[in-house]
């Protein structure tokens, strides 16, 4: 029986071919537009790492002092926070895994000393300054070699761990274990090789681009008092101080460090809330940490996230008037599909009197706008396929983030029959309830 | 067989209350031929819609072979309506878009036959509406005639044993018309039982039994019949 | 306007498609002026001013990576070597770039006791040599620019005293105005305003603070070092950015340039999410009215299709083919009037939730009636076409059988 209500809706697209022609224009750009705009949405505010959002959480300190507050967050806590407070809180032994990090950059120098040829030109390189737990907390896999010893990030040794990318840069794809680089003016022994990893969003640095490239080089954070390691991050600061060397900003006030730790208990969550509780109040008798907001609070990957806007104003606009534009395009079928269905009233008359039961005249109907929908969605698809290249074009910085995957398709296509449907309901309903006999005397 | 007893219809608007059948009581005998005849705005299309359960009533008892309409919902009536009874119109009311072959084929899918059944069935009908040459024809492409001759050959198709006729031969010339008359009483000759609704006289004394409706009730045809000759002269 | 009555009757049997096309048009109007108003917000965002000589600006970065590598005579020698070269008006070395997206700020006041009490305005610190302000291609309003001798060279930051300030600036932090020759305060010692420029654009274009900003003459000895060149014309800009680098490197082969980017680019990064949406917005906008439009002319279509016979009985009747016309175009502008008046009310509930939920500014209150006429505009002309067909229908159709 389905064939034949495809049959007949094939004819009937047919018959009136302006109006079908407007009802999928309709569905196909209100899909086009809100699948656009939800794909761009979906895939900025989409867990990056759904196996440990939940166990992996970003430390803030507020270590204020009296005075006025930070204004640039709504709770009055840097984003980032001070190196002091990174090394101290790094002492607690009770996550499970923790990483001081830092963006920072060198310059890596070709160098004839070195037995492998790196290169012709020298070129800068940003450069991500963290501990051994890094990879193993992000889930990192290495293709060669490891992450360094623990021993390490206490006494700080010149290794570095590269991503594929550069691997093939520079040694040519080889097992490049042992092989040393130049790092400004230093040498460097490779101990590790990972794949090319790319977070989107890169949410374990939110400070520097949401949907930046990740770094390719990375070495401890040990290194940064020895070889004075730049930040090509943000560097915030709140206190009248003088700032001059970077022993000074070491000693600092300065946000810019950030820290991560990984905690899989609930108990041990509270024990190491407590740890840090301790932490302030040991601080506090220092003289610091004196703002009434003063405290720590830890973000997982969502919250932190959610917390930093992942998800720009502009695009929750969007996604708000694209469900505005796509509600017009339904109420715009419905009222087509009302018209197109009353036309057919006098056939209905005709098909109740031979025998249609209201169900079959119903099914039939929906069969019709299932179909218009279906043409109406792949539309939509196509346009939304546009919509993302045009998407592309104008936001340089999201070329990452604009595809369509499998379950974004099936929610298009589902999308697009579930407002044809809702479009088709009332219409249906209607045409199926009409006395036939009215249809039946006079044409 | 087919049994009213006391049937009541009305239409009701905002402002009018109409009874188009007030305590209407009619028995129709297997292979019977009946002619409705009445003035306009008496309830005849009323009482055929009623029948044919395109409509509900309000009132009285409707038996359709045994069973009773009343009691069925739109599904079960639609149903009995597809088996039971074929209708044809005063305009045809043949689908436009369809060929001769699919019109003759509506009715036959809601039956839920199979396609060698329908096939067979539909090449039958139109053959004895003389009319299986054009069957890839659409509807307009034939004269008014020819598309009554494929509304008959559409209802005759599921084989039902009412042929429920408004106003058949009222859109059409004479000639047609009585083409169109020979073949209802060929059709009734074979066992199908006719209720034609027709304002033409001549055609309603072909019938075997004449029923006048007036005021939405039968009236004595008897004691009219002069009265409607006189008219008529 | 005649026969609003039979039209209205006639509307009212039809309430459901009526209903229909009335949200449709006001769920519309809700949409396109929000947009329309977010759109007229960008826009102006993006033509302020920005006070320099954006077009013919690139920057650089220099890397010096070499052991004996001086910092103070290789800067020197770079801005001289650039200064000297073709094509080239000025150059400075710079501390941050306007429009670049990445800032240096502070904290400043107009006293001591001010500071203390933190009544402070936040400022952008830009720092440079003496060509700094040529370079910039800034306007001097009061006061001085900077002379060679009071540029500090050191890699610690030095104690400088005086200061360059813009004029939004001065205004914020003395509002009394006269702010030449005050001092402004920021924790050391402090430093005397010698000059106001009128407009120097910040480095980050959506922060509030984006026109208070002031100039040090200090440069800053480091083995990163940021320089801004002035060429004489967007052209000679253009082609320098092919060049630049060859001619630092040649120089002295010790570092890595990177960077080199022209200003007017780094503007149109640091406005690109603004023109996106702005891009978003108009396409938004124009296909819904046209979706709307398309809409209104299938069922306009439509009825006239079915009330053929009804237009014919009319025309027999003796009304005249601009009556019918008249009688499409009324109940247009009726379904149109109802429309908008939900319309305004969606807008104004829309734009509520928009200023409260992401900070927008209210939309302005001409926006209203403008779109009201556009939206008119649209509808009679969505009409107009199946409403001419419909006062083509022939008088002779009212006694014809269909």
């Amino acid at each position: 029986m389905f064939a034949y209500y495809f049959k007949l809706s094939w004819l009937g697209i047919k018959r009136t071919p302006m109006l079908t022609a407007l009802m999928v224009i309709a569905i196909g750009l209100g899909i086009g537009v809100s699948m656009t705009v939800l794909t761009v949405n979906y895939l900025m505010g989409k867990d990056p790492i759904p196996a440990k959002s939940h166990q992996l959480y970003h430390l803030q300190l507020n270590a204020m002092g009296k005075g006025p507050e930070w204004n640039y967050t709504a709770d009055g806590y840097p984003w980032q926070v001070t190196y002091q407070d990174v090394q101290n809180v790094h002492r607690s032994e009770i996550p499970t895994r923790k990483t001081r990090s830092l963006a920072t950059g060198v310059t890596i120098v070709p160098d004839n000393t070195i037995p492998n040829e790196t290169g012709a030109t020298p070129f800068l390189e940003s450069t991500r300054a963290i501990d051994r737990d890094f990879f193993a907390m992000f889930d990192i896999n290495f293709i060669f070699g490891e992450s360094w010893n623990k021993q390490v990030d206490i006494d700080a040794e010149n290794v570095a761990v590269i991503n594929k990318e550069l691997n093939e840069k520079l040694f040519k794809g080889e097992n490049s274990i042992g092989k040393q680089i130049k790092l400004n003016a230093i040498l460097y022994t490779i101990v590790g090789v990972i794949e090319n990893w790319q977070p989107t969003p890169r949410f374990y640095d939110l400070n520097n681009g949401n949907f930046n490239s990740t770094e390719r080089l990375f070495i401890p954070f040990s290194l940064l008092p020895i070889h004075e390691l730049p930040s090509w991050g943000n560097n915030q600061g709140w206190k009248t101080e003088t700032v001059n060397t970077y022993q000074d900003k070491l000693r600092s006030e300065t946000t810019w460090n950030q820290y991560w730790v990984e905690i899989t208990s609930r108990d041990q969550l509270a024990q190491y809330k407590e740890w840090l509780a301790g932490y302030i109040s040991q601080q506090k008798k220092l003289g610091r940490f004196q703002s009434k907001k003063a405290g720590a609070t830890l973000r997982n990957v969502n919250q932190w996230m959610e917390y930093n806007h992942v998800v720009s104003n502009d695009s929750s606009i969007l996604v708000g008037l694209s469900f505005m534009f796509l509600a017009v395009c339904i109420i715009n079928t419905i009222g087509l599909l009302l018209a197109k269905f009353l036309k057919r009233a006098p056939e209905v008359g005709v098909r109740r009197a031979l025998g249609a039961s209201r169900k079959a005249i119903f099914i039939q109907h929906l069969v019709d706008v299932t179909l218009i929908g279906l043409m109406g969605g792949l539309l939509g698809l196509a346009l939304g396929q546009l919509g993302l290249v045009g998407v592309k074009n104008l936001y340089s910085s999201y070329s990452q983030l604009v595809y369509m995957d499998t379950s974004l398709i099936i929610a298009a296509i589902a999308i697009s029959l579930g407002s044809s449907l809702l479009a088709g309901l009332y219409p249906a309903w209607l045409i199926c309830r009409t006395n036939p006999s009215v249809y039946l005397k006079t044409q | 067989m087919l049994i009213m007893n006391n049937i009541k219809k009305v239409f009701r608007t905002d402002l009018v209350e109409t009874h188009a059948l007030r305590d209407f009581s009619l028995e129709v005998n297997e292979g019977e031929f009946v002619a409705v005849t009445g003035p306009s705005g008496s309830g005849k299309t009323t009482f055929l819609n009623v029948t044919g359960m395109l409509e509900t009533f309000d009132g009285g008892c409707y038996t359709l072979d045994g069973k009773d309409v009343s009691q069925l919902n739109d599904n079960q009536r639609s149903k009995l309506r597809n088996e039971k009874i074929g209708f044809i119109f005063q305009s045809f009311n043949l689908i436009p878009d369809l060929n001769l072959f699919d019109n003759v084929d509506v009715p036959l899918r809601y039956r839920g036959f199979s396609a060698k059944e329908r096939k067979s069935r539909i090449e039958n009908a139109l053959e004895r509406v003389g009319l299986s040459a054009r069957m890839k024809h659409l509807p307009s492409q034939l004269s008014g005639g020819q598309q009554q001759r494929v509304a008959i050959a559409r209802a005759l198709a599921g084989e039902p044993r009412f042929l429920l006729a408004d106003e058949p031969t009222g859109n059409l010339d004479s000639l047609m018309a009585r083409q169109v008359m020979q073949l209802l009483e060929e059709i009734n000759q074979q066992g199908t039982t006719i209720i034609m609704v027709t304002h033409d006289a001549e055609l309603a004394r072909r019938a075997q039994r004449n029923i006048h409706i007036v005021d939405g009730q039968v009236s004595d045809y008897q004691q009219l019949q002069p009265v409607l000759d006189l008219a008529e002269a | 306007m005649f026969e609003v009555r039979p039209i209205l009757s006639a509307l009212s049997r039809h309430k459901s498609s009526t209903l229909l096309i009335v949200l449709q048009i006001a769920i519309t109007f809700a949409v396109v002026i929000n947009s329309t108003s977010i759109i007229q917000q960008r826009v102006e965002m993006m033509n302020r001013q920005s006070g320099i000589a954006e077009e013919q600006l690139i920057t650089l970065n220099v890397n010096a990576f070499g052991k004996n590598y001086d910092f103070e005579s290789n800067i020197r020698a770079d801005i001289q070597m650039l200064r000297n070269t073709p094509g080239i008006v000025d150059a400075s070395p710079v501390n941050q770039v306007p429009l670049s997206g990445s800032s240096d700020s502070m904290m400043v006041a107009a006293s001591q006791e001010k500071f203390d009490n933190f009544e402070r305005v936040g400022t952008g610190v830009f720092s440079g040599d003496s060509h700094m302000l040529a370079t910039l291609g800034v306007e001097l309003v009061e006061g001085r620019g900077f002379t060679e001798d009071e540029v500090a060279y050191s890699a610690d930051r030095p104690e400088v005293n005086s200061v360059i300030v813009t004029r939004s600036l001065a205004a914020k932090v003395f509002p009394q105005g006269n702010a030449l020759g005050k001092s402004l305060f920021y924790g050391s010692s402090p430093v005397t305003i010698i000059g106001i420029v009128s407009k120097v654009s910040g480095s980050i274009v959506h922060e509030p603070i984006f026109e208070q900003n002031l100039i040090f003459a200090y440069v800053r000895l480091a083995a990163f070092k940021r320089i801004l060149i002035k060429a004489d014309n967007q052209s000679t800009a253009d082609k320098l950015l092919g060049e630049v680098e060859d001619l630092l490197i040649q120089r002295n082969p010790d570092r890595v340039i990177s960077g080199i980017t022209s200003i007017k680019e780094l503007k149109a990064n640091s406005y690109s999410s603004d023109s996106a949406m702005t891009t978003i917005l108009c396409c938004v906008a124009v296909l819904l009215v046209l979706i709307t439009a398309l809409g209104l002319v299938g069922i306009v279509s439509f009825n006239v299709n079915q009330r053929v016979k009804q237009i014919g009985t009319r025309r027999a009747l003796g009304a005249r083919k601009i009556d019918i016309l008249r009688y499409f175009l009324t109940e247009n502008i009726l379904i149109t009037s109802l429309g908008l008046t939900i319309g305004i009310a969606m807008t104004m509930t829309f734009n509520i939730y928009l200023v409260e939920q992401f900070n927008l500014q209210p939309i302005s209150w001409y926006m209203i009636p403008v779109g009201m006429l556009i939206m008119f505009a649209i509808g009679i002309l969505s009409v107009w076409m199946p409403a001419q067909k419909a006062s083509r229908i022939s008088p002779a159709v009212a006694t014809q059988s269909l």
